[in-house]
């Protein structure tokens, strides 16, 4: 009776994706100092086809705009073709592409990238195709087909792959009329896009991860108790990994996607737990008084980091499974949270406070020196690409949260004002291909 | 785990008794599918649940906007803590003590207890920050008899704001536990 009771009064809801007019918009705040210069031709097309109210050529230069990376310089469908005038207006690098309609549903989009100042034997007009390529798509799947190339030419010109073509999961917070709080759990492209609603609830909704590119795990607060959900993002069926009495938070889904890091209460205090999710066999990795929370996977699965007070105030430890060794890693700051893994560096990212303002700092592990990349102050919530060269993260402006990014190296920041109510807890997929 | 198509049956019989919430919380960004969606949202008040149906009536407030505990049992109550800090003020003290004495001579009567945090730092640090929090009013009610079967502990760090804000005012309101009656005989 008092768990039909509890449904009924906290209800919550599963839904299969729903677009909402509320959507993420990016734009850069600061870029590199010597950016690429590259021209983006608007695709030549038998019969126009729009993205929305945008087309594949305009996608693509808003990505590599937005990355920071490139400065894009004013196309001319005029000279389209003339090697000597995109030299002439300063450019490196140009994206030709072509589309036709080859089906009723089917578009056909080939590419060229050319690179104007290395010749060679397949050369046309003078310049040399450094990559080329065709695709057939829906046209539905235009959109994510235009961050694919964006990732292709980004990975050509600068040797990292692309992460346009990924999602982000947050958190969207309204505040309603009669003063109590809506929480949505939010996936969008990593763009803004395609926001589309998994779940509303009338209690909280905390710490979205991704367990693998197509389901979410995440907390909620349904009944006033909190439980680990596990939610498949397109059909929105969901099963709860974890609903022990007292505290279930922080799940972290370990690289090989076989185990839950997670945070329970069962000696009292908030610990460090694994479980495995074949078998359930649940070990406890920390012990104590103090609070350990957010844990996060190394890449190799071999060790974590968290966060702990033991040592007074919040900073970051990491645990070695091979060795059950704990170690501060830490030192700088009165307050380290949050921390992840930086992929392919020995730096850590984390929530960082020294003095009284908050900010996303960069630790390198080797040397322990901290890098502070962003300090607006309440600056939270920071995760990685899957490429690792940006940081989407959370923090306030004025009553509303809103996100931003950062390049790993700090030299370039993109800002993504929500249009309507608090976003939070940014959660950047893994590479969706 | 929980039965699906019994959550189904609850969940369709409660869209409606709902439907006219739905209708007047007006809305806008959700789409006409999402009926379902938006009658929960206007279902659920909160701060009605957690302050209206308050025991005593009507809840009092000082000046600065704090919840001032009536110092009978039972009835819901609001403790304030200091930054970063779990230790209960002896004011506090008192008004615990009273709704100890009534739930040692109501054993069937339950609580919850709903830790909360300021908006600064990371929000799963703050979960743990509210749990310790929850602890210290349960150590306290346990010492004077009530039994762990009887309170119920959540910590919603700082998700569930009692007033928004950036200032210390503001913070103060926030830092707080929360203990609210789920049944009284």
């Amino acid at each position: 009776m008092r768990l039909l009771y509890s449904i009924c009064i906290f209800i919550f809801c599963l839904l299969s994706p729903l677009f909402v007019s509320a959507q993420l918009q990016v734009s850069l705040t600061q870029g590199v100092d010597a950016p690429w210069p590259i021209v983006v031709q608007p695709f030549s097309e038998k019969d126009p086809v729009s993205v929305g109210n945008t087309t594949v050529s305009k996608i693509i230069t808003n990505d590599l705009r937005n990355s920071g990376q490139f400065s894009l310089i004013k196309p001319d469908v005029k000279v389209a073709g003339s090697a000597a005038e995109w030299k002439r207006r300063g450019a490196n690098s140009v994206l030709l592409g072509e589309i036709s309609q080859i089906s009723r549903n089917k578009y056909q989009v080939s590419i060229k990238l050319l690179d104007l100042y290395h010749k060679s034997l397949n050369s046309e007009s003078g310049s040399n195709i450094i990559l080329q390529q065709r695709y057939t798509v829906s046209k539905s799947d235009l959109r994510h087909l235009s961050h694919i190339i964006s990732d292709e030419v980004y990975e050509k010109l600068t040797g990292v792959p692309g992460a346009f073509a990924t999602k982000l999961a947050y958190v969207l917070v309204n505040r309603t009329a009669n003063g109590s709080s809506r929480y949505q759990l939010m996936v969008a492209d990593s763009d803004g896009f395609n926001p589309q609603v998994l779940l509303t609830s009338a209690m909280p909704i905390m710490s979205p991860t991704w367990s693998d590119s197509k389901n979410l795990v995440y907390v909620s607060f349904e009944g006033h108790r909190s439980t680990i959900y596990w939610q498949n993002i397109a059909t929105g069926k969901r099963k709860i990994i974890s609903g022990a009495p007292g505290v279930n938070g922080a799940p972290a889904i370990s690289p090989d996607g076989k185990k839950l890091a997670l945070v329970l209460t069962k000696t009292g205090n908030p610990k460090i737990y694994v479980l495995d999710l074949a078998n359930r066999n649940l070990r406890r990795i920390t012990g104590g008084s103090s609070i350990d929370t957010e844990p996060s996977w190394s890449p190799d699965g071999k060790s974590l980091l968290f966060t702990s007070n033991r040592g007074g105030s919040p900073q970051i430890y990491s645990y070695t499974f091979k060795d059950e060794k704990i170690k501060r890693l830490t030192f700088d700051g009165n307050y380290n949270a949050r921390a992840s893994y930086l992929p392919h560096s020995n730096s850590i990212v984390m929530m960082h406070r020294d003095g009284k303002l908050f900010g996303i700092a960069k630790q390198n592990l080797l040397s322990g020196k901290v890098n502070i990349l962003t300090r607006s102050g309440s600056d939270e919530s920071p995760s990685v690409s899957p490429n690792g060269s940006m940081i989407v993260y959370a923090k306030q402006n004025g009553q509303s949260g809103i996100l931003s990014m950062v390049s790993a190296d700090g030299r370039v920041k993109l800002s993504l004002p929500a249009q309507a109510g608090s976003v939070q807890e940014p959660a950047w997929s893994p590479t969706l291909r | 785990m929980i039965n699906l198509s019994s959550i189904r049956l609850v969940l369709a019989c409660s869209v409606l008794v709902l439907v006219s919430a739905c209708h007047t919380s007006g809305d806008a960004d959700v789409a006409a599918g999402n009926a379902m969606q938006t009658g929960i949202n206007g279902s659920n008040s909160p701060y009605a649940q957690t302050y209206g149906a308050s025991q005593s009536g009507e809840i009092q407030t000082d000046s600065n906007g704090r919840v001032i505990n009536a110092m009978v049992a039972p009835s819901n109550q609001t403790y304030y803590f200091s930054f970063d800090q779990s230790g209960i003020s002896a004011d506090d003290m008192k008004a615990i003590n009273i709704q100890a004495d009534y739930l040692v001579k109501h054993r069937n009567a339950k609580i919850r207890l709903e830790g909360n945090t300021d908006a600064r730092g990371s929000r799963e640090y703050n979960v743990g920050l509210g749990w310790r929090r929850d602890q210290s009013v349960a150590r306290i009610l346990e010492q004077q008899g009530v039994s762990p079967d009887q309170i119920e502990m959540v910590s919603y760090g700082k998700e569930r704001p009692a007033a928004h804000g950036d200032a210390e005012d503001v913070w103060s309101l926030n830092r707080r536990v929360n203990l609210v009656y789920e049944t009284t005989a």
